[in-house]
């Protein structure tokens, strides 16, 4: 079904030659310093839309500068001029006013152009974003229904072609579910003035690639270029440059034409002035090499490009004849961050049917229970089987809202996993709110035609408005398709409906040739997987493009849960060959043909094919057999198990996992024998500092990274905290007091910091002073607390020479405190220099340089065990001495 | 060497930069300094390497994306250009208002004195500039970056909360953010100045060519940090907030990193 158009002059232009947009429209009102008179008062300062009605000078001066220069399309000053951003101002009742005169504006100056320079001159009606994103999770930003929002689009393009654009340019769009909205909403503005134009399309993409919410360039395409659109494209945003791949992969694979309107680069805010980085002449270049290596086919600049931007487009490119465009697409289902081939290789695609209100236990009581956390964990868990899309169904007798339900769920799924979504209901309905809400390309599960037509035309017509892809069963006013011949039959009536009548895509038909259960022993159906098969191979090959689809489970119904997956999994294979697409299965129960063990595949063939009439008898007994060692085999390793509490909590804090540590710890403490406090100490002393003492020898060891060891160290935390409800008292159970500090001067305290979290989470009481603290308060801290170490900090070459004052000044008062000291300026021979203080003896209880947070616990478990302590002193004045001796030596 | 100077630019005197695309600024993020210096990967290699990059990229790509929503990093900077002359090993700043054609000796505003490697190649930063008696006239640029005080904040309130790998990687991402901002900004005024996209070298102080921080007062005298940026310095001359940076921008094409040599243990003690 072709698109209809009443002026398709731009279309026709755009047959021949590459089509140059005009540049920057609110940046270029911003130069001429506009005050709030122009906008008509203060309540309206800063509208530029409204500037069509109270200062079009304004926004014809802008409209020559660019028309001047020889480009071929001007866009409306209509950006912002729907309902809800007009509203903003108070002017949501001038929607049309404004559009019919912002586009009567630009129709009369292209018009004098045209005239006056014989190159034809176009007007694209802008319809930019709403302010509104309905498919984010924010209430706030998504408060707006489907349909609603469709309106706002509606009213504001019923002005633009009232007031005589040529094309309406849906632009800047942030989120894609609006831009089905727009797009529907531009549908019914077409209906409404009989007027069909054009229509172009244009995304905005971030510096990753990706719209705001996350849609790719490939999702937003394969959700967008079976809807009623001409052109797709950019715009906006970040600039050319970055605007590479994704442009490469327009140019590669859409059929539509390509455009490209980006910004002058972003800009950065110089006094209070935006200045875009882009210059005209690599803007030009970049452009050109997308319409030369790309093959795209309108070009023009967005925010920040000036008419030198667009001259120098215009002398660049010149006129060119219409790039090739790809003619073949492949068909996708896309969610809302990325797309998904139907056709995967190796095939079938795989529907996972964990979500469904009908075939799992699970997913009902959940649905019921409306936990949609638990639910999106199905969702998760599927995916990570390996399937590429998922079903949901919400049909549940126990409620009458499955509309509601559906809503929900799917708005859930569609932030919560990266796959497409098959909407699973027998009721228009229900996928109606489904379709206008999920943002991806869906796949809908199911239509037929067995009550007649009615019912397959509401589904095609929805899937063609809001461009989905149907399964569609081999079902008719006779009842389910048996033999091939019949499938097929049906198969042909229903292409010619959704195909020839329609207007829907081949590959958007996923035909399902029925499977019928072999566990019943029925006669009637022994030859029925033969016939689903046969089935297959005659739709692919006698309706060219189509795809197959097939609920494979069907055929298992009624085994014993063991011997259902080695059927499917053997029936799918052959389902395969025969050129089936797609399957919906528990992704889980999937066994490659070639892993299934050979015995049991012969059971699974001998019933598939009918070869013999005790197939059924056979199959069975393999698995009762089969069954008690199968589940030994699938019980899930659960790493701790086997453990008792303290070897789990030593796991715990070694393997970075918060979860249990409590449980543990009660554990530990209820079969201890002595006091509670006794117990509590030994957990610490026995179990969670040689935990610790492990992580930081494999630090040391390189085994782990930083940020490894402090994930245990919020481990050990928790730990601690929970063990101080035993403990009766704090003393006795602290290893030492260590008063830390960043020096004066110095801002730096990452470092002090995770030594204070190692200290802290290996037993000692760390007092942290923070960062720039001056000698004296770290002295009086010291004396106060009776510390028994000081550890200071610094970043710097400057900020480290506070340490010898320190060291100095306490020596001066001949205080008692071993001082360790870390930092990236010094070293351990800095250490050795400042032992020695300025009266030329050393400070006796000792510097310690510490290269890490583990030398720092390493030096304070040796202090505070009075022997080590001896013989590390001795070690550290020797090598003083010697540093000492060799420096004046050398 | 010779000198290399450059015609002044139209605009002289300071800028501010109130806000900088953060989005473009993370592109300048060098994610090798981010993952192996302040994310603690140190020299890990092979598989450990390739398990670690894709658990820091997903990282990344999601404290990136918190960061642009909620707004704890805000690059914002001071830069500007300045008429100068080296002498010896110090450069002479001129102010602005005192630069014409009539005007044969400019106003000197301050001079910085650059050290010079005690031996080998003998280099100094002033080097890189026209001197005062070739008659003309050089200009050098100087920039503050910051990425604000919201991001101090947040690590102090994730150490407080015991969320200890968390504000590990929060500070690592504020550091080096504060890299990224300086490089585009630096990269802003190689375009402003018309030079190529890798001429010249951006010095701060702390590094082995100009160790000596005291010289960061010159520059808050030269660019409104403190009154435009809310920033300060310590004792020490360090940058509050703490995650900010500070430059001197040379544009000679032959500028080079070097050290002025003397052992790090020698400075402390000195």
């Amino acid at each position: 079904m072709s698109r209809k158009y009443t002026n398709r002059r731009y279309l026709d232009a755009l047959q021949e030659r590459v089509l140059i947009y005009d540049g920057a429209m609110g940046t270029s009102l911003q130069k001429q310093n506009l005050t709030a008179e122009h906008f008509g008062g203060e309540q309206y300062n800063g509208c530029n839309d409204y500037l069509v009605i109270t200062y079009p000078q304004a926004v014809e001066t802008v409209h020559r500068s660019f028309l001047e220069v020889g480009v071929d399309v001007i866009e409306t000053d209509t950006f912002r001029a729907n309902r809800l951003t007009l509203n903003e101002y108070g002017l949501a009742d001038r929607v049309l006013d404004i559009n019919r005169a912002a586009a009567a504006l630009a129709r009369r100056l292209a018009d004098e152009y045209a005239e006056k320079t014989g190159q034809p001159r176009f007007v694209a009606g802008s319809i930019g974003p709403s302010g509104k994103l309905p498919s984010a999770e924010d209430p706030e930003m998504s408060n707006i229904s489907f349909d609603e929002l469709a309106d706002v689009f509606r009213e504001q393009a019923v002005g633009l072609i009232q007031g005589g654009v040529d094309v309406l340019l849906i632009e800047t769009s942030q989120d894609i579910l609006e831009v089905k909205a727009a797009i529907v909403g531009v549908q019914k503005a077409f209906a409404e003035t009989g007027v069909w134009l054009p229509l172009q399309v244009q995304v905005t993409l971030d510096t990753t690639g990706r719209m705001l919410l996350g849609t790719d360039i490939a999702a937003a395409l394969a959700i967008l270029e079976d809807l009623p659109i001409d052109v797709i494209g950019l715009n906006c945003s970040t600039g050319p440059d970055l605007m590479r791949d994704p442009i490469r992969y327009l140019g590669e694979h859409a059929t539509l034409p390509v455009s490209c309107i980006p910004n002058a680069g972003l800009p950065l805010n110089v006094d209070g002035v935006a200045v875009y980085p882009l210059e005209p002449q690599p803007f030009a270049e970049t452009l050109a090499e997308f319409v030369e290596k790309n093959h795209i086919s309108v070009v023009g600049g967005c925010c920040g490009t000036t008419p030198d931007h667009l001259k120098a487009l215009v002398e660049r490119i010149g006129r060119r004849p219409r790039p090739p465009r790809p003619i073949l697409s492949t068909p996708r289902l896309a969610s809302a961050t990325q797309a998904v081939p139907l056709i995967q290789d190796p095939p079938p695609f795989l529907i996972g049917e964990r979500c469904n209100a009908q075939g799992s236990k699970k997913f009902k009581e959940l649905l019921l229970a409306e936990d949609y956390d638990a639910i999106l964990e199905i969702a998760r868990s599927q995916v990570a089987f390996g399937a590429h899309a998922l079903d949901i169904s919400t049909a549940v007798t126990e409620r009458p809202d499955e509309d509601q339900l559906m809503r929900k769920v799917v708005k859930k799924l569609a932030a919560g996993v990266e796959v497409p979504l098959v909407i699973d209901t027998t009721e228009p309905a229900v996928l109606e709110v489904a379709l206008k809400t999920a943002p991806g390309r869906c796949l809908i599960n199911s239509t037929h035609l067995e009550g007649g037509r009615a019912k397959a035309d509401r589904v095609f017509a929805l899937a063609k408005e809001l461009n989905a892809a149907v399964i569609v069963l081999t079902i008719d006013e006779q009842g389910m398709a048996k033999t091939a011949e019949r499938k097929l039959e049906v198969a042909k009536r229903i292409y010619d409906i959704a195909v020839n009548e329609h207007g829907l895509r081949p590959d958007a038909l996923l035909f399902d040739a029925l499977t019928f259960t072999l566990a019943t022993g029925d006669p009637e159906y022994a030859d029925s997987a033969i016939q689903t098969l046969e089935g297959i191979r005659l739709i692919k090959k006698e309706l060219p493009g189509v795809l197959c689809s097939l609920g494979v489970s069907n055929l298992s119904f009624g085994l014993a849960p063991n011997a259902r997956p080695v059927l499917n999994s053997v029936m799918l294979y052959h389902a395969v060959q025969a050129g089936l697409d797609a399957a919906i299965v528990n992704p889980q129960h999937i066994t490659p043909y070639a892993d299934i063990p050979a015995e049991a595949r012969q059971l699974a063939e001998d019933l598939i094919f009918n070869r013999r009439p005790d197939a059924l008898q056979r199959y069975i007994a393999y698995f009762e057999a089969a069954k008690a060692q199968a589940a030994a085999e699938t019980a899930p390793a659960d790493p701790t198990a086997g453990m008792d509490a303290a070897a789990r909590l030593h796991w715990r804090i070694l393997h970075r996992h918060k979860d249990g540590v409590e449980a543990d710890i009660d554990e530990l403490i209820a079969a201890a024998s002595g006091s509670k406090h006794e117990a509590a100490v030994a957990v610490l002393n026995n179990i969670l500092l040689p935990a610790m003492k492990e992580v930081g020898d494999k630090f040391g060891a390189g085994e782990l990274i930083l940020p490894f060891v402090l994930q245990s160290a919020e481990v050990m935390k928790k730990a601690v905290a929970h063990l101080e409800n035993y403990l009766e008292k704090k003393e006795g159970v602290s290893k030492g007091t260590v008063v830390l500090a960043t020096v004066y001067g110095d801002v730096h305290d990452i470092g002090k910091n995770l030594v204070k979290t190692i200290l802290a989470n290996n037993g000692y009481t760390v007092i942290d002073l923070g960062k720039q603290v001056p000698a004296e308060t770290i002295i009086a801290k010291a004396v106060e607390s009776q510390a028994t170490a000081v550890g200071l900090s610094a970043l710097l070459v400057s900020t480290s020479k506070q340490m010898p004052l320190i060291v100095n000044e306490m020596h001066r008062r001949k205080l008692h405190f071993p001082v360790l000291i870390g930092g990236a300026a010094i070293n351990r021979r800095f250490g050795r220099r400042i032992l020695f203080t300025e009266d030329g003896s050393p400070y006796m209880p000792g510097v310690f340089y510490c290269k890490d947070a583990f030398e720092g616990l390493e030096t304070m478990d040796t202090l505070i065990d009075p022997q080590a302590r001896e013989e590390l002193l001795d070690r550290i004045h020797r090598e003083a001495e010697m540093e000492k001796a060799q420096s004046a030596g050398g | 060497m010779n000198p290399e100077p450059l015609p002044l630019p139209a605009r002289l005197g300071p800028r501010v930069v109130k806000s900088m695309p953060l989005e473009m600024v993370f592109l300048c993020l060098f994610k090798n300094e981010l993952f192996r210096l302040s994310w603690g990967a140190k020299n890990a290699h092979g598989e450990e390497w390739t398990r670690l990059q894709a658990e820091f990229e997903a990282r990344l790509a999601r404290m990136q994306k918190e960061a642009l929503k909620e707004g704890w990093l805000k690059p914002q900077g001071v830069y500007g250009y300045w008429p100068c002359n080296s002498d010896g090993d110090d450069l002479i700043i001129y102010d602005p208002q005192s630069v014409s054609s009539e005007n044969p000796r400019p106003r000197p505003l301050t001079t910085f004195t650059f050290p010079r490697q005690p031996d080998g190649d003998r280099l100094c930063l002033a080097d890189y500039f026209a001197p005062v008696d070739s008659g003309q006239l050089d200009v050098v640029a100087f920039q503050v970056v910051t990425v604000g005080q919201e991001a101090t904040e947040r690590f102090e309130r994730l150490e407080a909360a015991g969320e200890y790998a968390e504000m590990y990687y929060v500070h690592g991402l504020a550091v080096q953010t504060a890299e990224a901002a300086a490089e585009y900004l630096h990269r802003h005024i190689r375009r402003e100045l018309g030079l190529a996209p890798d001429q010249g070298k951006r010095y701060s102080w702390g590094y082995p060519a100009i160790p000596d921080l005291a010289d960061h007062r010159k520059v808050f005298d030269l660019l409104p940090a403190e009154t435009e940026l809310g920033m300060s310095l310590t004792a020490a001359y360090q940058l509050v907030p703490e995650q900010s940076t500070a430059a001197i921008i040379v544009h000679h094409s032959q500028a080079r990193y070097f050290n002025i040599g003397g052992s790090r243990v020698d400075q402390l003690t000195r």
